[in-house]
């Protein structure tokens, strides 16, 4: 897996960083072949929804992360993780 | 982009010109008058029930217009409002006292803040991809 430093010295899984939470939903989504907008109309959120939790802007809801998980087949773990 | 998020976005910035045309008007060296406020709660109330409507005609396709980040954006707009209406009352109210600004006008640009900073900050919102 390919890393990146976030913290200076040490690595952290390649993820966008959010305030406290990481996330691989982009990698996850490409590697199931969705668009944005597809998986936005999958779990009942609008496409820039999706795009700002990508981007580590927005941080969901645990029902909304949970919607994705299973949308992805993927547990929450996979999409979402603390930085430490 | 959904019905729902159409009109909120059109009413947001009909009331976003509504108020720029008031400041540049009174910029202009006209004084605020009423007619001005009646004018954007107008707005207000139209883009209200128009939105109202549509959520009644299309109650599915409006839900992702409704998704946790809007309303997270929705909240937050509110939160504006109310920040910019007590610093705004506070601002008027030593300006009249101080300056000499008539209690009526204070009252009027007061009523235009209420009425429009929520919408202002719902457009912005929008613009950002903070709300859907």
């Amino acid at each position: 897996m390919r890393t990146v430093g976030l913290d200076g010295d040490r690595d952290v899984p390649r993820a966008c960083r959010v305030k406290q939470l990481l996330t691989t939903l982009k990698d996850h989504r490409q590697k199931a072949g969705l668009t944005q907008a597809d998986l936005a109309e999958l779990v009942d959120v609008s496409r820039k929804t999706i795009n700002t939790v990508e981007n580590g802007v927005f941080v969901p809801s645990t029902i909304l992360s949970l919607k994705l998980a299973r949308a992805l087949k993927v547990t929450v773990e996979d999409l979402f993780q603390l930085p430490n | 982009m959904n019905a729902l998020t159409l009109t909120r976005l059109s009413a947001n910035l009909l009331l976003v010109f509504g108020i720029a045309a008031v400041i540049v008007s009174i910029l202009a060296g006209y004084p605020i008058e009423a007619r001005y406020i009646i004018g954007l709660g107008a707005v207000a109330v139209l883009g209200a029930v128009t939105q109202f409507a549509v959520s009644i005609i299309k109650p599915r396709a409006i839900r992702p217009s409704w998704d946790e980040q809007t309303v997270a954006s929705h909240r937050g707009s509110y939160q504006f409002g109310y920040w910019a209406a007590l610093i705004g009352f506070w601002a008027l109210f030593f300006l009249s006292q101080s300056r000499g600004v008539d209690a009526n006008e204070a009252l009027l640009w007061i009523g235009a803040v209420l009425i429009c900073a929520p919408s202002v900050w719902m457009a912005i919102a929008t613009f950002r991809g903070r709300a859907g």
